[in-house]
């Protein structure tokens, strides 16, 4: 009761404390005073110690299991253990409304902590735009959707879904929050720098990290859901194409591309404006996400607007959208590119292509999703596309992003030769393509399938795999010259020197591995449904698989039916699968528990989709075979350990090169020589175009240097003449 | 830092029109694809009421047909894999038979909603090639897709 109270107390606290909060950035902002800074951080920080109460109430009220509030009664029961009581505070929608302020008021507090080069001016806007966010999820908390609401009597306990009681649950929504709201805070950055009028160096890095680290949980959470998918529901598949997965696709794949193109800015100064255009698309289609999820407007087409929260969330959504392009349009001088696109073949434009198919596949996905609603509104007819659809376009855009993966590192910044390109890739494109059809014709032999598409998606993979292997060896042997020392030691100098490139490239492997696995769970799938009586046996693949019997485990709350299956390969036994069902004494719909033999080159999953007692025993098996499915997985662990080499702080020994942090024109030319001379030591460039790429960078060197040396020696003058001025004064 | 545009600047033009002209064609060619792909994929998107609209024109044609479960005309042979019951759009309007051949997803109660894809046959019945549900009170758990098993 109390808790109650204090909850109830404490969401109607955050929702005054986001106006005042509101209020003390814009006198922050404004006055541009020390003291109004100051609050303007600790606001944020009373902001999320008010959403921290109001969960801690929430929570504590779902570990006790008081039934008078319907949403305890609602996603929690008896005998529910202590970690899915927790995960009940964000498996209904009010709930998670909370912990989205939760986590958006987390990012908050941390993000004012932080130190840049005009970061005093920045922070109160950015802090300003996530308030806003902020009070959106307040009201609706207040207004719609209170966990807090409290009814004169228990209500009887309905228990969570059976189907979320997985420990893949419990990780799964919380990385996907973590990224999905991550996103906020570049979309705070853009507009701070918009109004600022500065979307240089400082907003790039800055927002390009906060993108990496929401991207990295996104991307987690996508690969947790797909692995709970492929465990839990029994159908044998991993991405079903469904919206809620395309809505945490969308922002993924802008994300991507953002992260690429980001680096064009970094290295060439261009650019600029997509990439604000790519931070704010973003962190829309998050809200659009988020809007499919609570609106039912996909699930049942006639709620379209009808559900209270998706009013809300598209009108949000459309003042974000309005917002942000305005911002983008009064801004649009000061995002003018600094330099030009020099040569159609050149790393630059291999980025560009990288963006297109990026933005192609989120387009595809997105039209998919909306078809129903489009369809509609331009025909007059409701039409639904499924996964065919997104295969068709997905597969082979991802085929192309894939072999664009393997060439963009090997070709030079600012203009490289076609014959150079070819050069490089040649070799290695023989070797992959020759791999592909081996590893095509390998799958063939044992499943007997096969496909023009996955053929080439393994040999882009493998491609991928020997570019970012030749990086590595050249890096690496690159430096065993120039100091001699021991191939280990270069190794680990190499990647800690320059962490994102390599933890980069890192990932970039990890997503050819996951690739080989989709394309061959994709294309050699085998399944198969089964009638066994006890005795009988099955084939599938190589295996053969024998039933022995039935039997239960019994339990209070839920007992469970099993099958035991024998599985055998070659003549070898194996082990024994135990399919199962679930069934629960409160007269919830029994689940089905899979059985999965997963070995690195392929998983047996069987599930016991029922029996039949009258016709003698009969037990009714699904039997999959999906080969290399733990490779996505792997690509997964991959995936994380490389974004993390990425994200590593450098030493500050490395950011003491400049005062600021931030390069300055000379030292940006001192860089992109680096770069050159990076890329001519590759082997990516042929002599004429070093050569004459690096006059042209002496010559502009030369010129920013005088330049420098004159505003010196007038800075000097000045003191000189200031220091004098202030004795005569003295004197 | 605009000294690309002293020694090279000239030759900016052509690169900026050839290299918008290159994404262009790679737009344009992703574009092609989903229009492609749509065509090839799309089907009709109705609820109950409305395939009833259509009166004899729905018989045979490929359809998506939207509703609610009635819990009580279940009825599940696992031996078969044969999924029978009815479904509608609320409690007036008039039930459509459904025919699965194939599993019977775990959640499958009353007023669920679930969205199937197949044919009207002559008879009356929606013959469902595939049979989706999703849980409507607990928004993550995923919806879950069915596919027919192949007609023995």
């Amino acid at each position: 009761m109390l808790t109650g109270l204090i909850g109830q107390a404490a969401i109607r606290l955050l929702l005054v404390s986001v106006l005042a909060a509101l209020a003390i950035h814009t006198l922050a902002a404004c006055t541009g005073s020390r003291r109004w800074r100051t609050a303007s951080r600790l606001a944020q920080g009373w902001v999320f110690l008010c959403a921290a109460t109001a969960s801690a109430a929430l929570i504590r009220l779902l570990v006790t299991g008081d039934y008078t509030y319907p949403y305890v009664a609602s996603y929690t029961g008896p005998g529910l253990p202590l970690v899915y009581r927790i995960a009940a505070f964000w498996g209904g929608n009010a709930g998670s409304l909370l912990f989205w302020s939760l986590v958006l008021t987390l990012y908050g507090a941390v993000v004012v902590g932080a130190r840049h080069e005009d970061s005093e001016r920045m922070l109160p806007i950015v802090s300003f735009v996530l308030s806003c966010i902020t009070l959106f999820y307040a009201l609706l908390l207040n207004l719609k959707a209170n966990p807090f609401v409290r009814l004169d009597h228990p209500m009887p306990p309905s228990g969570l879904n059976p189907l979320l009681q997985n420990p893949g649950m419990t990780v799964h929504p919380v990385n996907l929050y973590l990224g999905y709201i991550g996103f906020a805070i570049p979309f705070a950055y853009a507009v701070a720098g918009l109004w600022l009028g500065r979307t240089d160096a400082v907003w790039l890095k800055v927002t390009r990290r906060w993108t990496l680290v929401s991207w990295l949980f996104l991307s987690i959470g996508i690969v947790y859901g797909a692995h709970w998918s492929y465990e839990e529901l029994g159908w044998g598949g991993y991405w079903a194409w469904d919206p809620v997965e395309n809505a945490s696709l969308l922002p993924w794949l802008t994300a991507t591309a953002f992260l690429h193109s980001a680096i064009v800015q970094e290295k060439r100064g261009l650019l600029k404006a997509w990439n604000v255009v790519l931070v704010s698309l973003t962190f829309l289609l998050t809200l659009f996400g988020t809007f499919l999820t609570r609106s039912g407007v996909l699930w049942s087409i006639h709620a379209f607007a009808n559900a209270p929260l998706g009013v809300w969330f598209l009108s949000f959504l459309g003042v974000a959208a309005a917002v942000a392009a305005a911002l983008i349009v009064w801004r649009w001088p000061a995002l003018r590119a600094n330099g030009r696109m020099e040569a159609v073949v050149s790393k630059e434009s291999a980025f560009l292509l990288n963006n297109v198919l990026f933005l192609g596949s989120a387009f595809a996905v997105l039209w998919g999703t909306l078809f129903p609603v489009v369809s509609e509104a331009l025909g007059g007819r409701r039409m639904m596309v499924d996964a065919p659809f997104y295969n068709t376009v997905n597969m082979p855009l991802a085929v192309c992003v894939l072999f664009l993966m393997g060439v963009g590192p090997l070709v030079a910044w600012r203009r490289a030769s076609v014959q150079g390109v070819v050069r490089a890739v040649a070799v290695p494109l023989a070797v992959a393509a020759l791999g592909g059809t081996a590893t095509a014709a390998a799958l063939e032999a044992v499943y007997h399938r096969w496909s023009l598409l996955g053929t080439l998606a393994v040999a882009a993979a493998l491609f991928n795999l020997w570019t970012v292997a030749f990086e590595f060896v050249q890096g690496v042997r690159a430096r065993m010259q120039m100091t001699g020392d021991g191939a280990w030691t270069c190794l680990v100098r190499l990647v800690s020197n320059q962490r994102r490139r390599y933890g980069g490239y890192l990932v970039h492997a990890s997503v050819a591995v996951m690739a080989v696995g989709i394309a061959a769970s994709g294309t050699c799938h085998l399944d198969a449904q089964v009638q066994l009586r006890p005795g009988e046996s099955a084939d599938i693949g190589a295996f053969h698989l024998t039933f022995t019997g039935m039997g239960v485990t019994p339990g209070t709350v839920s007992r469970d039916m099993y099958a035991n299956l024998v599985v055998s390969s070659g003549g070898r036994t194996l082990g024994v699968l135990r399919p199962s069902a679930t069934f629960y004494s409160d007269g919830q719909q029994p689940t089905t528990n899979v059985a999965l033999y997963s070995r690195p080159m392929q998983d047996l999953y069987a599930v016991l989709l029922g029996t039949s007692p009258s016709q003698g025993d009969i037990a009714i098996f699904d039997l999959h075979v999906n080969p290399l499915v733990q490779w996505i997985w792997f690509g997964g662990y991959g995936l994380i350990l490389g974004t993390l080499v990425s994200l590593w702080p450098e030493r500050a020994r490395r950011q003491a090169w400049s005062v600021t942090g931030v390069p300055s024109a000379l030292e940006g030319l001192y860089q992109q020589m680096a770069e050159l001379e990076y890329d001519w030591k590759m082997g990516k460039l042929d002599g004429d175009d070093y050569h004459r790429q690096k006059r042209a960078l002496w010559t502009a060197a030369r010129r920013e240097e005088a330049v420098e040396a004159q505003l010196r020696a007038r800075l000097e003058r000045e003191l000189q003449e200031a220091v004098r001025g202030a004795r005569v004064g003295e004197g | 830092m605009d000294f690309s545009r002293g020694e090279v600047g000239d030759v900016s033009v052509s690169t900026r029109v050839k290299l918008i002209a290159v994404l262009v064609v790679v737009a344009a060619v992703i574009g092609l694809l989903i229009q492609t792909a749509v065509t090839k994929a799309a089907t009709y998107y109705l609820t109950v009421g409305e395939l009833y609209g259509q009166g004899a024109q729905a018989i045979g044609k490929e359809a998506t047909v939207s509703g609610n479960i009635v819990g009580s005309t279940v009825q599940w042979d696992p031996s078969k894999r044969l999924l029978q019951f009815e479904m509608r759009d609320d409690a007036q309007s008039k039930p459509l038979p459904v025919v699965f051949h194939g599993d019977r997803p775990d959640d499958f109660s009353n007023d669920w909603p679930v969205v199937v894809t197949g044919k009207l046959n002559a008879s009356g019945q929606f013959e469902a090639s595939k049979l989706l549900i999703k849980c409507p009170s607990k928004y993550q758990a995923k919806e879950q897709t069915y596919t027919a098993a192949p007609s023995a």
